[in-house]
């Protein structure tokens, strides 16, 4: 069956956080993880007639953008993950139904809009300025152990939140197809 | 030590150090081993990417309304292994996003961005692609895609994709066309002749000096040639064009060079494909509509039918359909064509939404309305929704469905509107998922408090 562009186009705009996600945990850079992104995309529209079905598409997407990340990892010289352990992240995230997903995704962002300022501002520095602790340190006259301190503190209460949020909207999606 | 607590501070510790390239090869090879052993771990690990992404995707953050059950979220200490300090890696290069930063707010709405273009790459002697938000595509004349980070291609095509996606097309000049949602222009040589495909556009063009190419923005059947000092939006639908002028002047004519109308500042003109034209001033989109089934549905109405009952009636039943949001999963639904420029009807919280229906067999559906902000040229977007049962009260006859704005914001909907009221509504549709019940929906109407209501 050939796909449409356009159809090949949504699978992967509904997909753009898991498949970012992935690439951003192999070059640790969540802008380059973001172009990344487009470039699969442009890729995943130029051998459009290959793809069998949508779930083709998600799978070839995950290790498309896995193969840009390694090799901009590989150039930036960062210490890597060995291929077997990205083998059982990529399948972790594969295997993650689009619903779970994107309750995760959204419980996730309500949890960052109820850090302290101070917790958003951290977050900002490493992750959208992209600065290194001992960057951020220096700007706040703290230690490097500090600042990793504080983060750690952070995601952990970022995944409990989550974990909570989820937990109190309940595990079924009022738009899952009823049966 | 493998970590094996769930309140384990080490995991964090590794995983925060390794963002920074900033583990020692013995952890490195901990963190590997424990990755690789524990599945956990790897879901943590997940979790800590998603943390990432999402917290770069974020603006300037902003909290999040205030409700009864929210609770600041303040970390509790938690003594994490102490790091060594080591040496940072080097700065990163500048990317697109990061560039992006050094953009005030009122650049991002799109217009006005251009003259940063020209300084980001000052050896650029034609337009680029800024604001980039969301699924945006450039193809060159042979439809192969290209880089949206490169100069555009001669003859070639942008497109946005996805109703929260936009783009500007910066000019060198200061100039701007920008894309919302599902656009699709083909630009000329050095993108100075602009042919709208479909969608929606926004236009600011600087003053243009005597002598330089015109610049001109285009459908099937309308071009606005020689723009110059204008603010204007441009849509493309199913059956015309529709102009808006904000401020100066544009002079519309027919492909063949015969002139049509000018269109002052304040107005608007609409151009039927059938080459009848209208031109009056720009009305906010009104906050009463009722959905006309007197008239067959117009030509290319995405999803949907319209039919007569034996008694006459005109009704619409949905039609099956592979639905993107459901991973293309064929579903049974009434979809409307996008009418992001002026939108069907204009909601306040108190807005009443009425539904006439009839289903053979009861069973789970949906109403849900697409909503923007009042300004077109934003690519924010929202969704109104009514989840429930049709059919409860009974089957093979007629119903009424009455619900107001502010209750189609409620959980279970995840996709509310995150600004404020006005929402401007340009997209409805009626789902009852993967089951046929023999819908049919013969009245959709929207008004405020106070008027008519139904019999």
């Amino acid at each position: 069956m050939d796909l449409e562009p356009d159809t090949i186009v949504q699978v992967l705009l509904r997909e753009r956080l898991r498949v970012t996600a992935l690439a951003a945990a192999v070059v640790r850079d969540v802008h380059a993880a973001d172009d990344i992104f487009q470039q699969v995309v442009l890729a995943a529209l130029e051998v459009a007639a290959r793809f069998r079905d949508t779930d083709h598409v998600l799978a070839w997407s995950f290790r498309a953008a896995r193969h840009r990340a390694i090799d901009l990892a590989r150039g930036r010289r960062l210490q890597s993950l060995p291929e077997e352990v990205l083998d059982l992240l990529e399948s972790r995230w594969v295997d993650a139904s689009l619903a779970a997903e994107t309750d995760r995704g959204e419980a996730l962002h309500r949890c960052m809009g109820r850090l302290s300022s101070p917790a958003r501002e951290l977050l900002q520095m490493k992750y959208v300025d992209g600065l290194s602790a001992t960057t951020i340190a220096d700007r706040q006259r703290r230690t490097a152990a500090a600042v990793y301190q504080n983060l750690c503190r952070i995601h952990r209460v970022l995944r409990e939140c989550v974990e909570r949020d989820m937990a109190e909207r309940g595990v079924a999606n009022s738009r899952e197809v009823p049966s | 030590m493998t970590p094996s607590d769930p309140n384990d501070p080490r995991r964090y510790d590794l995983f925060v150090r390794y963002w920074d390239n900033a583990l020692t090869p013995a952890e490195q090879e901990e963190l590997n081993s424990h990755l690789a052993a524990n599945a956990q771990a790897r879901e943590w690990f997940h979790l800590f990417a998603l943390q990432a992404v999402v917290a770069a995707d974020r603006p300037v953050l902003e909290s999040l309304p205030e409700s009864p059950t929210d609770r600041d979220i303040t970390p509790q200490p938690l003594p994490c292994v102490e790091a060594v300090p080591v040496t940072p890696p080097a700065a990163p290069g500048l990317s697109r996003r990061r560039l992006m930063q050094f953009v005030g707010g009122g650049l991002a709405a799109g217009l006005g961005g251009a003259g940063l273009g020209w300084w980001l790459w000052p050896e650029a002697d034609g337009p680029r692609l800024r604001n980039i938000q969301g699924t945006v595509v450039v193809q060159d004349t042979s439809g192969k895609a290209v880089s949206v980070n490169g100069p555009i291609p001669s003859g070639g095509t942008i497109s946005t994709y996805g109703l929260a996606s936009s783009v500007l097309i910066a000019y060198p000049d200061g100039s701007g066309i920008t894309l919302t949602g599902d656009s699709s222009v083909k630009v000329s040589e050095q993108s100075r002749r602009v042919l709208v495909h479909r969608g929606a556009v926004s236009a600011s063009v600087r003053p243009q000096a005597v002598g330089t190419e015109p610049f001109a923005l285009m459908t099937a059947q309308v071009t606005f040639g020689g723009l110059s000092g204008v603010l204007m939006t441009l849509g493309e639908g199913l059956q015309a064009t529709e102009l808006l002028v904000y401020q100066g002047m544009v002079s519309a004519s027919h492909p063949t060079g015969e002139p049509l109308a000018v269109v002052r500042e304040g107005e608007s003109l609409t151009v039927w494909h059938d080459g009848d034209h209208k031109k009056k001033p720009i009305v906010p989109t009104p906050e009463e509509y009722s959905w006309n089934l007197s008239e067959p549905l117009p030509k290319g109405w995405p999803v949907g039918r319209r039919e007569i009952t034996p008694q006459g009636m005109p009704y619409a039943r949905p039609e099956f359909w592979p639905d993107p949001y459901y991973q293309n999963r064929e579903m049974y639904q009434i979809r409307s064509p996008s009418i992001w420029l002026h939108g069907f009807f204009r909601l306040m919280p108190d807005s009443v939404i009425r539904v006439r229906y009839w289903v053979d067999r009861p069973g789970s559906g949906q109403v849900c309305l697409c909503a923007r902000t009042t300004q077109s040229r934003s690519p924010d977007t929202g969704m109104l929704e009514w989840n429930g049962a049709f059919g409860l009260e009974g089957t093979q006859k007629w119903h009424w469905l009455e619900i107001t704005a502010e209750e189609m914001l409620r959980a279970p909907n995840k996709h509310a509107p995150k600004f404020e009221a006005p929402w401007i509504g340009f997209l409805f549709i009626f789902n009852t998922y993967t089951i046929d019940l023999g819908l049919k929906v013969a009245e959709f109407r929207v008004t405020r408090p106070g008027a008519a209501r139904p019999g």
